[in-house]
């Protein structure tokens, strides 16, 4: 209906040369009913973790999205210990984290939509 | 035979950036490698000095590696790729240095990363070069696995020692 895809998406693909295999649709929000914009308005953001190398394995996805009010993870020692208890093999495996593209330390706190990484030991080149 | 999973998206905080990407999608081409070779920094340059990582085709338990696929954490990768530029440029005193790096499935024998480092004379673009290759396999988020013919694969641990700093760090490697 009303749906269109973000903006730059295209030029973003060809800039990074890779295949982006997330595309963000966008409701143009002048549209929506009032009593729908002011409920999306008042609904918190889900954290989303992302997962690489050797921790997708343990995991079984390579991103998961959860709600900092009803899983309780109002920082990053809270997240932790809910993931190793989703994921009990997690516990012990060396990684590092990374809160919206900066690496975070524990007592860090995590805000509705922030994206944090866990990345395990780097192996490039 | 498990299928292999897809590579993990960029993350909802990739933007574009001005800098243009390390990243090229599968093994660097011989002919494309040539033409970033033959590009000069606008500087005084005697020396060039190049880096090419070649897949080897090890032998891993009677299984021969028949390529490596590369995954990364891209917006995070091309921050640290330019920051690390810039700061081996400036260390070493070089006219230029540029890192490029292969994201996916990368055959046995061909080309995923390639280093250029450029400076008036050969010392600087050596010692330039190797600080450059120790530092990607060092500080980027990249990870790869080994992929064999029979299509099991391998995730190589890396080796990476991450800053002592950091209040996330666990070294239990079992």
């Amino acid at each position: 209906m009303f749906w269109k895809k973000r903006a730059g998406y295209k030029t973003e693909q060809r800039r990074m040369n890779v295949s982006l295999r997330c595309v963000t649709f966008e409701y143009p929000q002048e549209e929506y009913p009032s009593n729908v914009s002011a409920a999306i308005a008042a609904s918190p953001m889900p954290i989303t973790i992302l997962f690489f190398g050797a921790l997708t394995e343990l995991t079984r996805t390579d991103r998961l999205l959860l709600d900092t009010e009803t899983d309780g993870i109002s920082d990053l020692a809270k997240l932790r210990m809910h993931l190793e208890r989703l994921y009990p093999g997690l516990t012990g495996k060396p990684y590092r984290t990374a809160i919206n593209l900066e690496f975070a330390g524990e007592s860090d706190p995590l805000r509705d939509g922030d994206e944090v990484a866990f990345l395990p030991p780097y192996a490039g080149g | 035979m498990e299928p292999i999973p897809k590579q993990p998206d960029p993350g909802k905080s990739a933007k574009q950036t001005m800098n243009p990407s390390h990243f090229i999608e599968g093994p660097l081409q011989p002919d494309w490698i040539q033409a970033q070779m033959s590009l000069r920094p606008a500087s005084q340059i005697g020396a060039l000095a190049s880096f090419q990582g070649i897949i080897r085709a090890d032998a891993v338990r009677d299984q021969k590696v028949v390529a490596i696929e590369y995954s990364a954490y891209i917006p995070l990768a091309e921050r640290l790729l330019h920051e690390m530029e810039q700061r081996i440029q400036r260390q070493f005193g070089l006219g230029g240095l540029r890192i490029w790096h292969s994201l996916g499935r990368v055959p046995a024998g061909e080309c995923s990363m390639l280093v250029l480092a450029a400076s008036g004379h050969r010392a600087e673009a050596f010692d330039g070069l190797r600080a450059a290759v120790e530092a990607v396999k060092a500080e980027a988020p990249v990870w790869k696995r080994e992929l064999f013919a029979s299509g099991q694969y391998r995730w190589v641990e890396g080796s990476s020692p991450w800053p002592t700093e950091s209040e996330t760090l666990r070294t239990i490697i079992p």
